[in-house]
C-alpha cells in the first residue's frame, strides 16, 4: 500500500454498517415503519373523532327550541362538517390506523406493503383534513360565501379520501400479497380478513365519492347549472355518509370482536367460513356508491335501497350465531371483549332501524333534520353505525394496546368504557330516529325538544368514550410492560415482542392453521425449516 | 450411479410476491370506480334529458366523430405497445422494451393532443352548459389519468433501464400495462357512450 492510499471505509470494503432507525422529529416524519404510521393514524383520528362528536352535539343543540339556537346556516355548517369528520377524520382513519399497525402482524409479514405509501397516506390526509376544518370554521364549508373556500372545501375532501384510499391499498395489498408461508386466505385473521373487505368497500365506493366532488367542484367553479350550489350541492354528496354507505365504517368491527372473542374464549374459531362469508357479505352490502347523485327524496324510493336496508341485518345475525356458539365454554371478559360486544349490539340496532327506515308506511323518511337538512330518521341510523364503528375501534385499541404501546391498557377503564358507549351510542343515535316516527305518530309530535337534548347527551357520552380510550392510550405508556402474548392470543401478532421490533418478527415464520399458536410447537418450526 | 452422486436438485427458490402488481390492481379497481360513478351520471343525466324530449347536446355544439374513431386506433395500438414491452422486458430484451414503451408514450402524448384540439372544437360551454360540464369532467378527468400513466410507464422505463424490472422480475412494467390498459377501456366506454352516441 502506498503511503498517499487513505484507508479504505467500511462502504468501500463492502463491510455492513449499522441501520440507524431515525428518531425524534426526522423519525416522526420519515419513518417508514408501519407501526409508528399507524399509531400517528389512531391518535390523530381519536381527537379528531372527540371534536367531531362535539360538533354533532353542538348540531343536535341548533335545532333545539321553535326558531333553533344558532340560526340555519350555521347549524348546517356544523351538522355538515360533524357528519364529514366523523366519517373521514374519524372512523375510517382510526380503522386504517389500526389496520396498518395489526394487519401486517396478524399475517407474518416483516413491514406493510407500499410503507412510504402508507407514510404519504398520513400526512396527506392530516394535511387535507388541517384545511377541510379550517376552511369549514372560516367560511362554512361547501355553504360558504366565498369562491376561494368553498373551492379549498372540495380541493380536501378530495385529499382526504384519496389519503385514505392509499392507505387501504397499502393494507389491502398487505393481505393480498404479503402473507407468510402457510397461511391462505381463508386462514387469515378476522381482523386482517375484515380489513380486506373493509378496504376492498371502500376502494369501490370511495373513488365514486372523488368522481362526486370533482364533478360538483367543476359545477360551482363554473355556473352550477348542474348541481347547483351550496347545501344544494352538498346534497349530492350526502350519499357517502347515510344509509348503506356509511356500513362501510363499521366493517372492521366485525373483525376485531371476532379476533377478541376467539381469544377470549382461548378455543378456535368454530365455523370460520360462516364468519368469512357473513363479515365479506356485510361489506358488499355496505358498497353505496350505486347511491351516487341520487336526490335525498329519491334514495329511498330505490327498491335496492329497500332491499339492501332490510338484508343487512342477515349476515350480522350469522355472525352472532358462529359467536354464541364459539363462546358456549365461556370466556374471560375483558374490557375490549365488553367494547366490542358493546359496539356489535349498536351496529344490530343500527340495522334494524335502517330496516324500519326503509318501511314507507312508517313515514320515517318524511321528517327533515333542520340542521343537516336529510331525514332525521337517517342521521340517526347514521350515527348509531358511527358509534358502533368508534366502539368497535377502541375494542381493537384495548386488545392490542400491549402490541401498540408495550404496555397492558387499564382493563377497568375498558369496562368502564363499554356501559358509556353503549349509553352514548343510544341516545345519539335511537332518539333521532324516533324523532323521524313523528310524522307516524301524532304523540312524538311534541317530544322534538327533549329528544333532541337526549341525543347532545349521547354524542357528549361518545365523546366521553373516545376521551377515555385516549386517557387509557396515555396512561399506557406508563403502564407495566406486556408480554409477548398476554391474552393467550392465537395469531402471530403474539408470537413476537410487545411492542414488535423493527422488522416484526425474528425470524420467518410459517404456519399451519388459522391459530397457529395453539398448534404443537414442533410443527411450525419443522415447516419453517 | 452417476445421477444418485449428483444427488436432488436444490429446491426452487421461493416465489416473490408481485406486490407491485397486485397493488395497482387495487388502484385501478378504485380509478374503475371513480370513472364508472361518472357515467353514470353522465347516462343517467343524459337519459332524463332525453326522456323529457330534448336533446342531450346544446345547441351549436358538435362532436366529430372522425378524431374520436382515430383515437381509439391509436389507443388500441399503444395496448399492443405496452403489452410488446411487457413481453421484452420478461425476456430482459431492453432495447425492444424501450422502443415499446417510447411508441407506447408516444401514441399516449398524440390522444392527449388530439383530445384537447377536439375540445376545442366542439363548440361545448362548461359555464353554461350542464352537458359540457359532464363532457368536459369526464374527458379531462380521463386525460388527467392518461397522463399520470404515461409518468408511470416512463418510471417504471427507468428503472427497466436500471435493471430493476427485467427478466422474471418485470412487475413493474406489467403494473404499467395494467394502468395503461384501463386507460384504454375507459377511454373505449367514452368513446361509445359519449363520442358515438352523442
Amino acid at each position: 500500500m502506498a503511503m498517499t492510499d487513505t484507508r479504505p471505509t467500511a462502504e468501500a470494503t463492502g463491510e455492513p454498517t449499522a441501520h440507524v432507525e431515525p428518531t425524534g422529529l426526522a423519525g416522526l416524519i420519515g419513518s417508514g415503519d408501519h407501526k409508528a404510521v399507524g399509531r400517528l393514524f389512531i391518535g390523530t383520528s381519536l381527537v379528531f373523532g372527540v371534536g367531531a362528536l362535539v360538533l354533532a352535539a353542538l348540531a343536535r343543540l341548533a335545532v333545539v327550541g321553535d326558531d333553533g339556537m344558532f340560526g340555519a346556516e350555521t347549524a348546517f355548517r356544523l351538522a355538515s362538517l360533524s357528519q364529514v369528520g366523523l366519517v373521514l377524520l374519524a372512523a375510517i382513519p382510526l380503522f386504517v390506523g389500526i389496520g396498518l399497525y395489526v394487519v401486517p402482524l396478524q399475517v407474518g409479514s416483516s413491514t406493510v406493503a407500499f410503507p412510504r405509501a402508507a407514510q404519504l397516506s398520513y400526512w396527506a390526509w392530516l394535511a387535507g383534513a388541517v384545511t377541510m376544518v379550517g376552511v369549514w370554521f372560516a367560511d362554512g364549508g361547501p355553504a360558504g360565501t366565498g369562491e376561494t373556500s368553498v373551492d379549498l372545501t372540495y380541493l380536501s375532501m378530495v385529499v382526504v379520501v384519496l389519503a385514505l384510499l392509499l392507505g387501504a391499498v397499502c393494507i389491502a395489498t398487505t393481505v393480498a400479497a404479503m402473507r407468510t408461508a402457510g397461511m391462505s386466505l381463508d386462514r387469515v385473521p378476522m381482523f386482517s380478513w375484515s380489513m380486506l373487505v373493509a378496504t376492498g368497500a371502500w376502494l369501490l365506493s370511495l373513488p365514486v365519492l372523488v368522481a362526486n366532488t370533482v364533478l360538483v367542484y367543476v359545477d360551482t367553479h363554473n355556473s352550477g347549472v348542474l348541481v347547483g350550489d351550496g347545501a344544494t350541492a352538498w346534497s349530492h354528496l350526502a350519499w357517502a355518509l347515510v344509509l348503506p354507505q356509511v356500513y362501510v365504517c363499521a366493517i372492521p368491527l366485525l373483525g376485531a370482536l371476532g379476533d377478541v372473542v376467539v381469544t377470549g374464549s382461548g378455543a378456535r374459531q368454530v365455523s370460520r367460513g360462516v364468519l368469512m362469508v357473513g363479515v365479506g357479505a356485510f361489506g358488499a352490502l355496505s358498497i353505496g356508491g350505486w347511491a351516487q347523485f341520487a336526490q335525498p327524496d329519491e334514495l329511498w324510493t330505490n327498491p335496492w335501497f329497500v332491499a339492501v336496508a332490510v338484508l343487512a341485518i342477515l349476515p350480522l345475525l350469522a355472525c352472532l350465531a358462529v359467536w354464541a356458539t364459539g363462546m358456549r365454554g365461556g370466556a374471560r371478559v375483558s374490557g375490549a371483549l365488553a367494547v366490542a360486544v358493546v359496539g356489535f349490539l349498536v351496529l344490530l340496532l343500527a340495522t334494524v332501524t335502517g330496516a324500519l327506515f326503509a318501511i314507507e308506511q312508517l313515514k320515517v323518511q318524511e321528517v327533515v333534520d333542520e340542521a343537516s337538512g336529510l331525514p332525521i330518521g337517517l342521521v340517526g341510523h347514521a350515527n348509531l353505525v358511527l358509534g358502533a364503528a368508534l366502539a368497535g375501534a377502541l375494542a381493537a385499541i384495548f386488545h392490542w394496546g400491549p402490541k401498540i404501546t408495550g404496555r397492558v391498557l387499564n382493563d377497568g377503564l375498558g369496562k368502564l368504557i363499554a356501559p358509556v358507549a353503549l349509553l352514548g351510542a343510544l341516545l345519539w343515535g335511537l332518539l333521532p330516529f324516533v324523532e323521524g316516527l313523528q310524522a307516524r305518530f301524532s304523540a312524538l309530535e311534541d317530544a322534538g325538544d327533549a329528544l333532541a337534548v337526549g341525543s347532545v347527551a349521547g354524542a357528549a357520552l361518545v365523546a366521553l368514550a373516545l376521551v377515555l380510550g385516549i386517557v387509557a392510550l396515555v396512561g399506557g405508556t406508563r403502564g407495566p410492560l406486556a408480554e409477548d402474548d398476554p391474552w393467550g392470543g392465537q395469531t402471530l401478532e403474539w408470537a413476537t415482542t410487545s411492542p414488535p421490533p423493527p422488522g416484526n418478527f425474528a425470524e420467518p415464520i410459517a404456519v399451519r392453521s388459522p391459530e397457529p399458536l395453539l398448534d404443537p410447537t414442533d410443527e411450525p418450526t419443522e415447516e419453517a425449516s | 450411479m452417476a445421477l444418485a452422486a449428483l444427488g436432488t436438485p436444490p429446491a426452487a427458490p421461493p416465489r416473490r410476491p408481485r406486490v407491485l402488481v397486485v397493488g395497482t390492481a387495487f388502484v385501478a379497481a378504485g380509478i374503475a370506480m371513480a370513472f364508472a360513478g361518472l357515467f353514470g351520471t353522465y347516462l343517467a343525466q343524459r337519459a332524463e334529458v332525453v326522456a323529457g324530449g330534448g336533446t342531450w347536446l346544446p345547441e351549436g355544439a358538435t362532436i366529430p366523430l372522425t378524431q374520436p374513431t382515430v383515437m381509439m386506433f391509436g389507443l388500441v395500438m399503444s395496448v399492443v405497445t405496452a403489452h410488446w414491452a411487457v413481453q421484452a422486458a420478461r425476456n430482459e430484451d431492453r432495447p425492444n422494451t424501450y422502443l415499446a414503451i417510447g411508441l407506447t408514450l408516444v401514441l399516449g402524448v398524440a390522444y392527449v393532443n388530439m383530445t384537447a384540439y377536439l375540445l376545442a372544437q366542439t363548440g361545448l360551454e362548461v359555464d353554461s352548459q350542464g352537458p359540457a360540464v359532464l363532457i368536459f369532467t369526464i374527458v379531462g378527468a380521463h386525460v388527467v389519468l392518461a397522463i399520470l400513466a404515461m409518468v408511470f410507464f416512463g418510471l417504471m422505463g427507468f428503472r427497466a433501464l436500471g435493471g430493476q424490472f427485467l427478466g422474471p422480475q418485470h412487475d413493474g412494467i406489467v403494473a404499467s400495462a395494467l394502468v395503461w390498459d384501463l386507460v384504454v377501456a375507459l377511454y373505449a366506454v367514452i368513446w361509445i357512450a359519449i363520442y358515438v352516441t352523442k
